[in-house]
């Protein structure tokens, strides 16, 4: 029997805190590869301060003055970063610091929730910057931790059972996972933004910027965040052409590209075009740069902006809201000539930077010597060497081009151009990089075309002697549906492409490589069903279900979800239903039979006590109550007995005449 | 921990008035069934919905899906504690315990069995009345856990309690299940002792003769313990070495039967008159006297021991003026 413990202030244990600082850790650590070192620091230090009280308890929580005094240092620290407290990028230090700082003032079940809350707000900060797979994992870990550490709150002190609150939180965690499916697929979506972005929404890997590296547009191949939507006025144009016009990369060092000088002062459009022009209608996010897109090659430039020499629309100042505008652009063109300053930045490679590259497109002009049959050698190596487009290419290190050309041959759209293109410059040809975006969905409802953030590319540009620039998308080489069918389902397509399989002759890459092609497959499902799921898919999905009005969308969650509680709560009736053991019952029937003299067993009282007195009361029945009593005590409390002790006790409460 | 302000808590038991009040009340026991229990945030469950708001329009906001995953998740974890927070409390059986007589103005106990029938270890329920909680922490599969709420007492009589409260936030804190129920159990309230006038002496039925007796306390012998004999009179020493009780006697018997008389302290009230006599109860039984207690509807023969003690205590505790 439990006694209950005398009422108390309910007090939070070390261990609580051990469990929250170590979920909190958890939810801090991505945000210190972006935070800047002295808010990573502060914080850090903030949580080991609290960590070395919670170890020694001589030491106390810092007084409010101290306090205070922190607390104007870390807005300091914050504002003298960011230049503002709001803001996306801003806002998360200010929370990552304030929260570290309320842990040194954190005493009360409350402060111990505030924390939790303010955890948990942490943890979807995380996924702002990054929407991968691993990544939800990591954010469901940290969100694990806080709930096991609120269920730690609400403990019994008592518990002796370790790691009871992990066993709960998972427990919780199995049963709220079918209604989290239903609200995530059911819970009408909104198309967002609800309101103008603040100014840092895009920054990071939410747009292209003007800088290339390995690995920066595969970053955005996983958000699906909207970059533009164009409505055609005619026809629309085939995946083939849709080549959205970016930055243009000249200078490289290696491993980055940059535009360089830009001579924006030559702005003449110096390009004969070819063809009918094709118009449309651009409907720009607001992505915080100064260029726009539109198709190769903008025939004009919209008021306030300007086409430079590199074919690429600059308006006058960053694009912080939504832009609206016509255009039109020539699918085809021969370009002028080139300029001597512009032949030298077109050829210009960094000396002792990926030297096997350089080497092997020296030896590609010296054997093939024309620029046309260089390009095409170049394409149809990377169609035949075993190159493989992946959402999640190696990290690379100095020497890039050669690590990817030669060893590691797994690659995003980027490390196809820039190696294309360090390979080109080395044969002699000048070659260019351009960024942008490529492809997009069309929507069938709104009749327009969705571009976004994951249908980023990057492609080249080789200068001809009698044409000019001529684009050449050396990705298309080795993932055809790229282009053709744009980013979303070139990935599923590429898995049932068993061509790609063939030069796998041994058994143990054959199975890397299909566990590769698994890990991508399983991401493009991630990003179509999770990642992707929008207020479009989610209405175009519900409809085949026949669910086509938001009240009824609504009505089917509240209905799914009810039952499902209901069903949980009549699992956990049905299985916690006590079935009294044969010992039990048989006492509960010698029990009741004496009842009805009169003698009813009190609930505080033990059965020894209860025997007692039943026998003061009926001395006569002295013989029988003593034997039934000890024979019910050997079989409850010891842990051996046989079915047939069972047995007589039930025959003996039976044969009591009372 | 806070609760929700007490002014929706009397909304919500107004809203659901399943409980039948009839029947049950009267049993010593109660099982709280489904009609029994209510459910409703706490202060805690509200700031977690605030925050599951900022969530939704932080994730539509930046088209976040996984922005959107975090708070459908939290949200269904709120939404399974709920029944988490119900189970702790559906199908628990509660029974009146003991109550345990106190004097006017200290504390009196009453004693609760709280049952768990089920396989379902239960946790963290509090039981209140008026005042502080008293927890019980764990109670395992089909075992038991007595409470002891004690109350403060102001009155002498039957301290009957109105409406106690069992409930439970078990197990985020966001949810807290409460019943109320009354159990027909009461507590009888002695009045308090005040010592005014000094107690009567000897055989003597008024308070005429006021002379202490002076071999009051004076050891005289021993003989054979009898039942009742206060255990302060009981030799200890020699109950270690034999399996006999022996009991010691004090000062002369004959002078020390005491007659404590309602009629003894005229003029005063009657809540005076009865803590004086309270007083002299204990006094006598303290002392070992042999003493009767009369009132002006009952007389309570010569007696002595707990039982006898607690017989006087009674009537004074139930005395009523007519």
């Amino acid at each position: 029997m439990n006694r209950s413990s005398p009422p108390k202030q309910q007090t939070t244990t070390r261990n609580t805190t051990m469990w929250l600082l170590a979920a909190l850790l958890l939810a801090f650590a991505p945000h210190t590869l972006r935070l800047p070192l002295a808010i990573t620091t502060l914080c850090l230090l903030f949580g080991l301060w609290r960590f070395t009280i919670e170890r020694r308890a001589s030491l106390a929580l810092p007084v409010p003055l101290l306090r205070m005094l922190l607390l104007a240092v870390s807005l300091t620290v914050v504002y003298f970063h960011y230049g503002t407290l709001l803001g996306r990028e801003a806002g998360i230090a200010l929370l990552a610091t304030m929260l570290a700082l309320k842990l040194l003032e954190m005493r009360s079940i409350r402060d111990y929730v505030v924390v939790i809350m303010l955890g948990y707000f942490l943890a979807v900060t995380l996924v702002l910057y990054n929407q991968t797979l691993p990544m939800a994992v990591y954010m469901i870990a940290v969100a694990f931790l806080l709930t096991a550490t609120l269920i730690d709150l609400n403990l019994p002190r008592t518990r002796r059972q370790r790691f009871a609150n992990m066993r709960l939180t998972a427990k919780l965690f199995i049963q709220a996972a079918p209604i989290m499916l239903i609200l995530f697929f059911l819970f009408p979506r909104i198309p967002g933004p609800l309101w103008s972005l603040p100014e840092d929404a895009h920054s990071g890997t939410t747009g292209i910027s003007d800088e290339m590296s390995m690995g920066t547009i595969s970053n955005l191949s996983h958000s699906n965040e909207v970059a533009f939507r164009v409505a055609f006025d005619g026809d629309l144009i085939g995946n083939e052409l849709s080549y959205w016009r970016g930055p243009v990369l000249w200078h490289t060092d290696g491993k980055q590209w940059t535009g360089g000088q830009a001579s924006d002062r030559n702005s003449a459009v110096s390009y004969r075009p070819v063809g009918k022009p094709i118009s449309y209608t651009v409907t720009l996010e607001p992505h915080n740069q100064k260029w726009l897109y539109a198709l190769d090659l903008p025939a004009m430039a919209p008021a306030q902006t300007m086409i430079n020499s590199n074919f690429q629309l600059v308006a006058q100042s960053k694009i912080k809201e939504l832009k609206r505008y016509k255009m039109a652009s020539y699918s085809e063109y021969i370009t002028g000539p080139l300029s001597a300053d512009e032949t030298r930045r077109a050829l210009q490679l960094p000396v002792d930077r990926n030297q096997r590259a350089v080497a092997l497109g020296r030896q590609w002009q010296q054997q093939l010597r024309e620029p046309e049959a260089i390009v095409a050698h170049a394409l149809s190596h990377f169609n035949q060497q075993p190159f493989h487009y992946t959402m999640t290419p190696p990290l690379l290190g100095r020497h890039p081009v050669d690590e990817f050309l030669f060893s590691t041959q797994q690659g995003f759209c980027e490390h196809y151009a820039a190696s294309f293109t360090v390979l080109m410059r080395a044969a002699g040809i000048p070659t260019r990089i351009v960024t942008g975006y490529q492809g997009g969905d069309f929507n069938p409802v709104g009749n327009y075309l969705i571009v976004r953030q994951r249908d980023a590319h990057a492609w080249a540009e080789v200068w001809l002697a009698n044409r000019g620039w001529v684009r050449v998308d050396p990705t298309a080489a080795v993932a055809p549906q790229r282009v053709e069918l744009g980013a979303e389902t070139a990935f599923s397509e590429l898995f049932n492409r068993r061509s790609t399989l063939q030069f796998e002759n041994d058994f143990l890459s054959r199975n890397w490589l299909k566990l590769r092609y698994g890990w991508d497959s399983l991401n493009n499902g991630w990003n179509q069903w999770v990642i992707g799921y929008d207020s479009l898919k989610q209405s175009r999905l519900l409809t085949q279900f026949g669910i086509d009005s938001l009240k009824q969308m609504a009505a089917v969650m509240v209905a799914a979800i009810i039952s499902l509680l209901m069903l949980l709560l009549a699992l956990s009736t049905y299985r916690n239903r006590q079935q009294r053991d044969a010992i039990s019952s048989a006492y509960h029937r010698f029990c009741e039979k004496l009842a009805t003299i009169g003698i009813a067993r009190q609930p505080h009282e033990g059965p020894v006590d209860f025997a007692k007195r039943v026998i003061e009361q009926r001395p006569d029945l002295e013989p029988q109550i003593a034997q039934i009593n000890d024979l019910y005590i050997a079989l409850k409390y010891r842990p051996r007995h046989t079915q047939q002790q069972i047995r007589h006790l039930q025959q003996q409460i039976r044969l009591l005449k009372l | 921990m806070k609760y929700l302000p007490p002014s929706i808590e009397h909304l919500a038991s107004r809203l659901f008035t399943f409980e039948r009040r009839s029947g049950n009340d009267r049993s010593d026991s109660i099982v709280l069934t489904r009609r029994r229990i209510y459910i409703l945030p706490t202060y805690f469950g509200v700031l977690f919905s605030l925050l599951l708001m900022l969530l939704l329009i932080g994730s539509t906001n930046y088209n976040n899906s996984l922005g959107f995953v975090l708070t459908f998740l939290l949200a269904s974890i709120g939404l399974v504690s709920i029944i988490h927070t119900y189970r702790n409390l559906l199908h628990l059986k509660i029974q009146a315990g003991k109550a345990e007589p106190a004097f006017c103005g200290a504390m009196a106990t009453f004693s609760l069995q709280l049952e768990n029938p089920e396989k379902l270890t239960r946790h963290n329920l509090r039981v209140r009345f008026k005042g502080d909680p008293a927890v019980a922490n764990d109670i395992n599969s089909n075992d038991s856990c007595e409470i002891k709420l004690s109350l403060p007492t102001t009155q002498r009589g039957w301290r009957t309690i109105e409406r106690i409260t069992i409930d439970t936030v078990y197990p985020l804190g966001l949810f807290r299940a409460w019943s109320h129920f009354t159990l027909p159990k009461a507590c009888l309230v002695f009045p308090r002792p005040i010592s005014g006038s000094p107690p009567p002496i000897g055989k003597a039925s008024g308070s005429g003769n006021n002379r202490r007796q002076e071999g009051n306390n004076d050891f005289i012998g021993f003989r054979n313990y009898h039942p009742g004999d206060s255990p302060r009179h009981i030799n200890w020493k020699a109950a270690a070495h034999s399996d006999e009780l022996v009991t010691k006697l004090f000062g002369d018997n004959e002078s020390n039967e005491l007659w404590l008389a309602w009629d003894a302290l005229p003029g005063l009230e009657t809540e005076t008159r009865l803590s004086q006599l309270c007083h002299w109860v204990i006094d006598a039984e303290q002392r070992g006297a042999q003493y009767g207690l009369k009132m002006p509807h009952i007389t309570i023969p010569m007696g002595q021991g707990d039982g006898h003690q607690r017989r006087c205590l009674e009537t004074l505790a139930l005395f009523e003026k007519r």
